[in-house]
């Protein structure tokens, strides 16, 4: 391929005039240069727009998160105050006509667990804890 | 024609260099001015209060929490008829109309008109619209639980500063940090969350108390009970785990209500338990003893009293309230309450190992308790006691306790000897996970351990058949304890008054295995003042629910029901 090439000129059919390969080689590049910058500016443009979007939604989050928590922290009172022990009690006690279990009614006992401890041994065979009736001196015989 | 060419190019030149001009004044010389000018129109530089931290008991139940209310605040440059507006704001804030015209006078560009109001209240304004007049969030802080533990938790103030009890003394924990967003607004007026110019703010801490509200709530009931039948002028209890030093219920009466603190007088603020001095009476006669047995000075079955009326000391007669003919051996002192028995094992002790072992026990020094205002009572060195300070002291006169010292030294006999620092923080919690915790701390070993078991061994026969506390004790349970009945000092005699005094009951249950120490105090109750008719009781109806509540295996082996598992 040479240099130059051959086309066609409007109005002189038989004219040929010689346009240089470089010169339309510049031309392209121009374009693909303002295609660029275009992009560019366009990607610029749209960044601005997405950020001041997300402003928005972001803000909205913020203002939702603040509304929750509000609202988590008087759902929080509320409940705090409605299971207050003086109130529980009255509403037991005068509506529901709930009485407090009778003396001796309730006895709790020692939770013992293996059958070992019940015989005031543990498995090695030695006293598990002194008993009581040994810190009560004059008073066990 | 061409001068005409001349003057139009010349009024044309003139005309763009005045506009040039007029851009140069206001883009280079005047820029600031009216940058800030514009920067004011479409921002806005919003305060972030950050959210106070919350205050739980040991079971995670809320006991103080910050919520956003709104404020009212006007402009009153904004308002046409200031007295039209006051009329109305008086009318729906139910507040005086004059007062709120002369806030509303003020040659100022913001006042408030009232804040952290009821949702309700605020709601009412805004449908008035009225002129000039705004609504702004701020935090306000709740109590829920109202009086209960009011005097512990304290209260924060309007800018949200702890002011008093655990919410000024943890301040630095529940205050958080505040922040600030610059938040720009468009032409529709939204505004955008900026990409710059955002300090979130730092949400406090909560704090986790070592306080049951369970406990506390059988506490200031029977507290209450106590007042409300002894027509008692105060009343106060402590409760505390011995084997840590735990504060489990802190009540004192009159009661406070933190939501409503401005209503109080700060005298009504104050948290008395580790604030104010008694005389103990009586049951400093437990130190005493206990101080004799260490020493050795004294053994239980000794005897002490030999059927005195009064006992000499320097010239200065102390009467004994015991009427017993025959003789009382250590432990029936203590049982008894025998005045010239206690005063005879002071003497025993002699002043010095007495006052050693008054301090040891924590007398005359602060606890350190995790709370403000402390005092550290009232115990004289040795070189200023008079020749009767000995058996003053041997009976709990002459020396000013308060209650945190008395029963953090009692919970030292339960304690198997060991003093422990009473605490009421035990951790501190960010976003649900515990950052920081209090541990348990022994302060030193008072007594040994064999003096610690006989003294609980003397301390149950009080409350047994025939003692002074009888009245305390609880079937099914061992419970050891002393009561105490002491002259109130008259302000206008400045001598022992016969007419008030303060009666009070310590003591601990199951006696083999304490659970909880339990100091009653009850101030000037009318009529009856025997520590053992007025406090004891007291302490048996909330050392019973609180035994249950906590599921303390009974004393008594026969009527434990043994159920063999498979």
């Amino acid at each position: 391929m040479g240099l130059f090439k051959s086309q066609r000129v409007k109005g002189s059919e038989s004219q040929r005039i010689r346009v240089p390969e470089k010169e339309e080689s510049r031309g392209f590049q121009a374009m693909i240069i303002v295609g660029l910058l275009l992009f560019v500016a366009i990607t610029y443009v749209w960044q601005r727009v997405m950020i001041v979007e997300l402003g928005y939604e972001i803000e909205r989050l913020r203002q939702e998160r603040t509304e929750l928590t509000r609202k988590n922290a008087e759902l929080l009172t509320e409940v705090s105050s409605l299971t207050s022990l003086t109130r529980i009690e009255k509403i037991a006690l005068s509506n529901l006509n709930m009485k407090r279990p009778e003396k001796g009614a309730v006895i709790i006992v020692r939770d013992i667990k293996p059958a070992s401890i019940m015989i005031g041994e543990t498995e090695k065979g030695s006293p598990q804890k002194v008993s009581y009736l040994d810190l009560m001196g004059e008073d066990k015989s | 024609m061409r001068f005409r060419i001349i003057i139009l190019a010349v009024l044309i030149a003139v005309g763009l260099a005045s506009g040039v001009l007029k851009l140069f004044y206001l883009q280079v010389l005047k820029n600031k001015e009216f940058s800030q000018k514009a920067q004011r129109q479409h921002q806005r530089t919003v305060a972030l209060e950050a959210q106070r931290g919350a205050i739980y008991d040991r079971n995670g139940r809320v006991l103080a929490v910050s919520l956003d209310v709104e404020s009212i605040y006007a402009i009153p440059p904004e308002i046409d008829d200031i007295r039209e507006t006051a009329r109305r704001l008086s009318r729906l804030l139910n507040e005086d109309a004059r007062g709120l015209e002369r806030k509303l006078r003020e040659d100022r560009d913001f006042v408030w008109v009232n804040r952290r109001l009821n949702p309700d209240v605020v709601a009412k304004v805004r449908n008035e619209n009225i002129k000039g007049i705004g609504f702004i969030k701020e935090s306000r802080r709740f109590y829920p639980k109202k009086e209960l533990l009011g005097h512990l938790i304290g209260f924060a103030g309007m800018d949200n500063t702890g002011l008093e009890g655990i919410e000024a003394k943890y301040d630095k924990f529940l205050k958080g940090e505040d922040g600030f967003i610059i938040l720009e607004k468009d032409a529709k007026g939204r505004y955008i969350f900026p990409t710059s110019g955002y300090v979130p703010p730092v949400p406090g801490r909560d704090i986790i108390l070592t306080i049951d509200e369970v406990i506390q709530h059988i506490c200031e009931r029977e507290l209450d009970k106590a007042i409300q039948k002894t027509q008692a002028k105060r009343g106060m209890i402590i409760g505390m785990d011995p084997k840590t030093g735990e504060i489990l219920a802190m009540a004192i009466r009159p009661s406070f209500n933190p939501n409503e603190f401005i209503r109080y007088s700060p005298e009504g603020w104050k948290n008395r338990i580790v604030s104010d001095l008694y005389e103990p009476g009586s049951t400093l006669k437990v130190i005493v003893a206990s101080a004799a047995l260490e020493e050795k000075v004294a053994s239980p079955h000794e005897p002490m009293f030999f059927g005195e009326k009064e006992i000499d000391i320097g010239g200065e007669i102390i009467h004994d309230t015991v009427r017993e003919k025959g003789r009382l051996s250590f432990q029936d002192v203590i049982k008894r309450s025998s005045n010239v028995g206690a005063v005879r094992i002071g003497m025993r002790l002699g002043k010095d190992r007495l006052y050693t072992y008054l301090k040891s026990f924590g007398f005359g020094e602060k606890t350190n308790i995790d709370l403000s205002g402390e005092s550290k009572g009232l115990l004289r060195e040795t070189r200023n006691w008079s020749k009767r300070s000995i058996g003053s002291i041997s009976l709990g006169q002459e020396i000013g306790v308060t209650p945190i010292q008395l029963v953090t030294a009692f919970s030292a006999i339960a304690n198997d000897g060991w003093l422990m620092k009473p605490y009421v923080v035990s951790g501190v919690m960010e976003n649900g996970d515990i950052t920081k915790k209090f541990y348990p701390q022994i302060e030193k070993r008072v007594i040994s351990s064999e003096t610690a078991a006989e003294m609980t061994r003397i301390l149950i026969k009080v409350v047994g058949e025939g003692g002074t506390g009888e009245k305390a004790s609880i079937d099914g349970y061992r419970v050891a304890g002393k009561t105490g009945t002491a002259q109130k000092i008259d302000p206008r005699t400045g001598l022992y008054s016969d007419r008030f005094f303060i009666s009070s009951f310590i003591g601990y249950a199951p006696a083999e295995d304490p659970r909880i120490v339990l100091l009653v105090v009850v101030d000037s109750p009318k009529g009856i003042a025997w520590g053992g008719s007025i406090a004891a009781p007291v302490f048996k109806n909330i050392a019973e629910d609180v035994l249950f509540y906590l599921n303390a295996p009974s004393s008594s082996e026969d009527r434990v029901f043994m159920v063999k598992r498979e």
